[in-house]
């Protein structure tokens, strides 16, 4: 199905409205693999909404979306994390009274499918394990392995959320608001963990934090009132009226 | 990296491991054959509703669904036990297995159908089945002895050998046997890899989900399992006590379980063994001294349980072992 030209991820002219309130308006975008990209907009541009409609959480009214040239439209996450699409949440979404390990191993276990496994003890599941412990140490989580999440600093957590979504082994990792409630002190080693992702992966970003987009990202989308306003390079959003009017203009007045 | 794989690793290792507590409520029941001699059917009964609320325990402790129709496993166990001897099968050994499959076999229909649900529309749904096959054994007279029960339920001897018989060593045997045999099973499966993305499932079903597990399927394979082993605890109590009623199918046994597992704990499987065993021992005595109003004696000893012992009897005990372990450490 899939052939080595199709990019990574394609929104093609989604739409989609509740009642009058149009929240996605003809929306396209086109990600080719190993894509840097970020999607910026104001409060209710309608990102999030954007996000789900890509994983499926949400169904559009009309267009499509492809990942690596396939039809994923509206299909559930059972379906499109096994094709390597990937999420993390704009508002942390773990397991709190669980531990650190128990989140990572939790994830690796679904992909792999030792979670259907109920008759070996779980330290016994080593290659569950020795997955858990690498993925800590790639997001510098190591120190706070054995600990409960929700004992951990929401920086930390969102470090577990990161984790998470690459124990997954995404082809096309959403990350939805990475740097959201994390401390501008951390977010140095959020960017740090970031840049150290394999440049095979694609990733969509969406964030606030214009220092962490414009550093990061090759790419940028803006979206104003479920429509993109415009999309180019760092430096042509940065130089765009129109972008500065709607958004940077109003925040850094 | 090996600090952090070593700590994974004894924590893991810390949450499946056997401790030597765990051979007390073993030990307790093997001394209660020998030292209650005369009193082997209300152990039988006790033994009966720890296996039951340890199938709710997996449920509701560990998966986090939501039931008050548990009942309907136990029921469907204990019908078909009794059905199949008055038909002209006796023999209890294969009684038993196809009592536990055909509770599992409703588990896995009723679950396909509900456990895409939550909250109080599963606890209502839940509740809807268990009445609706009350309401089935109420009426089908012919097949079920309606409102008067099936009488004359008698098992052949176990494995041939063991004859139920009036003092009741037979029916101990037999539900603590199986007991501890399904405990083991349980134990497995709360210790697995299954085991924590059941606990996932509870804590967080929508991520997940998000993470592309099949939730369902999940719920579905768990809730086929305590199905059975409800249904087996249903057989056993057919077995042992020669006639299986309507309230095998009663909204009152599930929550009467539910009780039993709050009581204990839920969500740790020896809170299921001590609750049901508190709770029926205490049924008993209370009962004897009073038969009206020793629900009093229940509902005040939940009440102080519930709001001074988060987690139970079994947090309580927790909590006093934390506390007296600190105070030794404490500097003088």
């Amino acid at each position: 199905m899939s052939t080595p030209q199709a990019p990574a991820l394609a929104v093609r002219g989604i739409h989609r409205s509740f009642g009058a309130l149009v929240v996605a308006r003809d929306i396209h975008l086109e990600l080719p693999t190993g894509a840097r990209h970020a999607l910026i907009g104001p409060n209710g541009a309608g990102k999030t909404t954007l996000v789900n409609m890509i994983t499926g959480a949400l169904r559009p009214d009309s267009g499509s979306v492809t990942l690596l040239g396939e039809d994923i439209t509206s299909l559930p996450a059972t379906r499109t994390v096994p094709r390597g699409l990937v999420r993390t949440f704009q508002i942390t979404n773990l397991f709190p009274k669980l531990r650190v390990w128990e989140n990572l191993a939790l994830a690796v276990a679904s992909r792999t499918g030792a979670d259907r496994q109920m008759f070996r003890p779980l330290s016994r599941q080593t290659a569950v394990l020795d997955e858990a412990a690498q993925l800590a140490e790639q997001v510098h989580l190591g120190p706070d392995i054995g600990r409960y999440v929700q004992e951990l600093p929401y920086g930390r957590q969102r470090l577990v959320e990161l984790a998470i979504a690459l124990a997954l082994r995404p082809k096309v990792l959403l990350l939805d608001e990475p740097a959201a409630g994390v401390p501008s002190m951390e977010t140095g080693q959020l960017l740090e963990v970031l840049q150290a992702l394999p440049a095979s992966m694609t990733i969509l970003m969406i964030d606030h934090d214009m220092d962490l987009v414009f550093r990061y990202a090759q790419r940028i989308t803006v979206l104003v009132g479920g429509a993109v306003l415009t999309e180019g390079t760092p430096d042509e959003i940065r130089g765009d009226e129109r972008v500065r009017d709607v958004y940077l203009g109003r925040r850094r007045a | 990296m090996n600090d952090t794989r070593q700590i994974i690793e004894q924590q893991a290792r810390e949450g499946t491991r056997w401790r030597a507590i765990e051979a007390l409520p073993w030990l307790l029941f093997v001394a209660y054959y020998f030292v209650f001699e005369t009193r082997l059917a209300l152990g039988n009964s006790v033994l009966v509703m720890v296996l039951f609320t340890l199938s709710l325990d997996l449920v509701l402790g560990y998966a986090g669904i939501a039931t008050l129709g548990h009942a309907l496993f136990f029921g469907l166990g204990a019908y078909t036990a009794g059905i199949v001897i008055v038909a002209g099968w006796p023999e209890p050994v294969s009684g038993l297995l196809l009592a536990a499959m055909v509770a599992a076999l409703f588990a896995v229909l009723t679950g396909s159908l509900l456990l895409h649900l939550q909250g109080n529309t599963l606890l209502m749904l839940t509740l809807a089945f268990l009445v609706l096959a009350y309401e089935v054994a109420n009426k089908w007279t012919g097949l079920t002895g309606g409102d008067d029960g099936l009488q004359g339920v008698a098992a052949a001897p176990l494995l041939g050998l063991f004859p139920f018989d009036l003092r009741g060593q037979t029916r101990y045997w037999y539900a603590l046997v199986l007991l501890f045999a399904l405990f083991l099973l349980a134990r497995a499966i709360a210790t697995s890899q299954f085991g924590l993305a059941l606990k996932g499932i509870r804590e967080n079903a929508g991520r997940m989900r998000a993470m592309g597990v099949p939730v369902r399927r999940h719920l579905v394979v768990i809730y086929a399992i305590a199905g059975a082993m409800a249904g087996a605890a249903g057989a056993v109590s057919a077995h042992s006590t020669g006639f299986v009623g309507l309230d095998t199918l009663a909204i009152a046994l599930s929550a009467n379980a539910l009780v039993m597992l709050v009581l204990g704990g839920w969500g740790r499987l020896y809170g299921a063994i001590v609750g049901a065993t508190v709770y029926v021992v205490l049924h008993h005595f209370a009962s004897n001294w009073n038969p009206f109003h020793w629900m009093f004696l229940v509902g005040a000893a939940l009440i102080l349980v519930v709001r001074f012992g988060k987690g139970g009897l079994l947090g309580l005990a927790d909590r006093l072992r934390e506390r007296l372990a600190r105070r030794k450490d404490a500097p003088r």
